[in-house]
């Protein structure tokens, strides 16, 4: 047979080619898979399939985005990799979004609480409250908020040209008008104190959340008024419109502040008055939000004599069709579905199905996108982007994990994975497309994949929780943990870990002195420390039963 | 009005075209509807995998295995089990892999069309011009697909020419010339050789 193959000239060129040719497009291989066991230890079945995991591309990714975030590479202040420059307004969405990928990850191997996670959550912190007296132009306050193209900075509410006493400032980075960063940033502290509850961020969160029931409730100046400072019982971004998607994030802030702290602002009636606007003003014919709505006239607003007629307050008006549509976007809508599901599941979970149907867009059976508006589904662009990034989330939370897929298959597999030469990290390379999404695209995967979503993350855990056993230190750098979760219910500590050099873990708050099982098989007794008790492994992978 | 002539006339035609979609007699169109599915379900089967691939700059180059079934489904037994399987791999497949039917199953006749295209000439995989013929009409398969692919999306789909060039024709024709002029071929010679060892006869 092979001396009839070959006895064909064109036969051993195609073939001689196609060798090189495979050979020279021969990459970005999936990652390998994770084990997941069955063990019966002391009559106790462990289906490790039962428990949830994350897998290697994930953490892979996440040691990239250490590189770029952790202060032991780079000032708080410098944005090495991060590729901002011609995206200023942009660059604080990133960390914030970056922060709430990462915390879905870190719920779903709760176990693995080291100093690596919780170092890396902090530092993207102090990145998005980089100041201008520390950092000036390389700050997010500068970026998101007093650049001079923005004219931000002199803002007074009713009257924002002659100011006077009777008037509120609300120019401030730090104000009451400043949604799109104070939101963001109270939301990224509070999942900071929810995964890793060390009290030290309590404080400025709760001086936020009680700065927009003030808002919200109040003139302002702490006189009850309905609708709050500007009516609408919403809080303005840029900052004299309302958007859905923007008060979701202190929306979910509120709903996790009061699960964490036993107060009552929900139940107060803080986003009533809001929620009720939106349903009544911001949606469209589908019950679908609309994009914006400005509460007063822009400051520097210009009518072009060519775009639509805008009244004031209205809504904001799409800038394409220019006959008065309102202003749509998938962006909105991926991103306010998912973080209004908690606090309004009722409104948002029936609207889903509309969403994929009205936004979606088939390239084929494993692969589709979103569009930015349906006002103008032909054009494709940032915005058409955005909004496929945003649904992947919103499908996961959904389950709808074939849409999910779908749109993962449209994006991701146009770039190479970039491996680091030990392996440790990757990143999908998008230099060639755009480089400011490079981290977007990274932290997009865990997005999209891990199986926690931001709905889970609003409800805080439970006090027992604290008391569980949990890994407090470990040599992360030589380890990649897949799974890590206390089994309350049948008194064991998962753990499926790779170990690539030996590593040490030490574990805390277990009671007794605990073995670890391996198929079934007890490895020997965890060493008991001062501080906890420690786990020793040779390189290899491991389905651990730890009790 | 019909005459007994036009009548045999009319049977004389029908001849090339049963003999060309290999439908000749009961036992030929089974084989024929067996063949082109069984070329479905391994286009369905090659969907899964993820194939490694290289991306530089905006162009991706790799390997399609789905688009080498179809062509060699064609290739061996004629246009109508070609397209057969494409039409059905694609459509069977979007409903069974992701709960879908895209475009009235329009890119399922997009992807037959190859193998149609592919069937309509006949081989002897033992020459190279005729793997090279196959080859080429592989391309002319490849490109009308590719094109169709397109123009549904656009016209059917509603999606941007944008998306359409830079999301399905681009990667299609960068992976699926490369696949169709080197592992085509390639495999149709292999297949070939398998099917002599095993049937020392010929069929």
């Amino acid at each position: 047979m092979k001396t009839t193959v070959m006895s064909n000239k064109f036969f051993t060129i195609t073939l001689i080619g196609l060798i090189v040719f495979a050979g020279l497009s021969f990459g970005n291989l999936p990652a390998p898979q994770i084990t997941v066991g069955v063990q019966v230890v002391d009559g106790v079945t462990f289906r490790f399939a039962d428990y949830m995991a994350i897998d290697h591309l994930q953490l892979a990714i996440f040691n990239y985005l250490n590189t770029l975030v952790s202060s032991d590479f780079q000032p708080y202040g410098s944005w090495d990799g991060w590729y901002a420059d011609d995206f200023f307004g942009l660059q604080h969405y990133v960390l914030a979004f970056m922060q709430y990928s990462v915390s879905m990850m870190f719920e779903s191997t709760l176990g693995y609480r080291t100093d690596y996670y919780r170092n890396f959550s902090r530092d993207l912190i102090r990145k998005m409250n980089t100041t201008e007296a520390e950092w000036c132009n390389n700050s997010i306050e500068y970026r998101e908020w007093s650049n001079p193209s923005y004219n931000f900075l002199d803002y007074w509410w009713p009257n924002t040209t002659t100011p006077d006493s009777d008037d509120l400032y609300v120019g401030g980075f730090r104000g009451p008008a400043n949604i799109m960063w104070t939101g963001h940033y109270a939301l990224m502290m509070s999942l900071f104190e929810r995964n890793f509850n060390t009290g030290e961020m309590r404080d400025e969160l709760g001086w936020f959340v009680a700065d927009w029931n003030n808002s919200l409730t109040t003139d302002g100046f702490g006189n009850p008024k309905e609708g709050g400072i500007w009516g609408v019982g919403l809080i303005p971004c840029e900052p004299y419109i309302v958007f859905v998607q923007c008060n979701s994030i202190p929306i979910v802030t509120t709903e996790l502040y009061d699960n964490m702290y036993n107060t009552s602002y929900m139940e107060g009636g803080m986003w009533e008055y809001g929620l009720d606007f939106i349903e009544a003003n911001m949606t469209d014919n589908y019950g679908l939000f609309t994009d914006g709505y400005y509460m007063m006239k822009p400051t520097g607003f210009v009518e072009s004599p060519t775009g639509p007629d805008y009244t004031f307050p209205g809504p904001s008006l799409d800038r394409i069709t220019n006959d008065g549509r309102r202003q749509v976007s998938s962006y909105c809508n991926g991103w306010a579905l998912a973080f209004l599901e908690y606090t309004w599941g009722g409104k948002t979970i029936p609207l889903y199905p509309a969403y994929i149907d009205v936004y979606g867009r088939e390239l084929s059976g494993d692969r589709m996108y979103i569009i930015d508006s349906y006002n103008h589904p032909s054009t494709f662009g940032t915005f058409d982007i955005l909004g496929t990034l945003f649904t992947l989330h919103l499908a996961k939370q959904r389950g709808d994990f074939v849409t999910r897929d779908r749109i993962l298959n449209f994006l991701w597999p146009a770039f190479n994975q970039v491996w680091s030469e030990d392996g440790r990290t990757m990143h999908f390379d998008t230099m060639s497309l755009e480089p400011f999404l490079q981290s977007a695209m990274a932290f997009g995967w865990i997005w999209a994949k891990s199986p926690v979503s931001i709905k889970d993350l609003a409800d805080a855990r439970s006090p027992d929780f604290w008391n569980y056993p949990y890994i407090s230190k470990a040599d992360d750098a030589n380890i990649w943990v897949y799974q890590a979760v206390w089994d309350s219910l049948k008194d064991a500590f998962i753990l499926n870990i790779r170990v690539d050099a030996t590593a040490t873990l030490t574990f805390s708050n277990f009671v007794h002195t605990p073995t670890a099982y391996s198929s079934g098989y007890a490895l020997g007794e965890l060493v008991s420390l001062g501080d906890g008790f420690r786990l020793t492994l040779d390189p290899g992978v491991y389905n651990l039963v730890i009790k | 009005m019909m005459t007994e002539d036009n009548q045999m006339g009319t049977q004389e035609q029908s001849k090339p075209f049963r003999v060309l979609f290999r439908l000749e007699d009961i036992t030929s169109s089974f084989w024929t509807i067996l063949i082109g599915l069984i070329g479905a379900v391994l286009f369905m089967a090659f969907s899964t995998l993820s194939m490694p691939f290289l991306a530089i700059s905006l162009f991706k180059f790799g390997i399609l295995p789905t688009i080498v079934i179809i062509a060699l489904v064609g290739a061996f037994r004629g246009p109508f089990s070609g397209f057969l399987a494409g039409y059905i791999g694609v459509a069977v497949g979007d409903l069974l892999l992701h709960s879908t039917i895209v475009s009235f199953t329009l890119q399922g006749i997009a992807y037959g069309l190859m193998g149609l295209v592919v069937g309509l000439s006949s081989y002897n995989f033992a020459t190279g011009r005729s793997l090279a013929k196959l080859s080429i009409l592989s391309l002319v398969g490849l490109v009308l697909t590719a094109l169709l692919l397109v123009v549904v999306g656009i016209v059917v789909e509603g999606y941007s020419v944008l998306v359409g060039i830079g999301f399905v024709l681009l990667p299609m024709l960068t992976q699926g010339i490369p696949t169709v002029l080197l592992l085509v071929p390639v495999s149709a010679r292999v297949i070939h050789a398998a099917e002599l060892k095993a049937l020392p006869t010929g069929s």
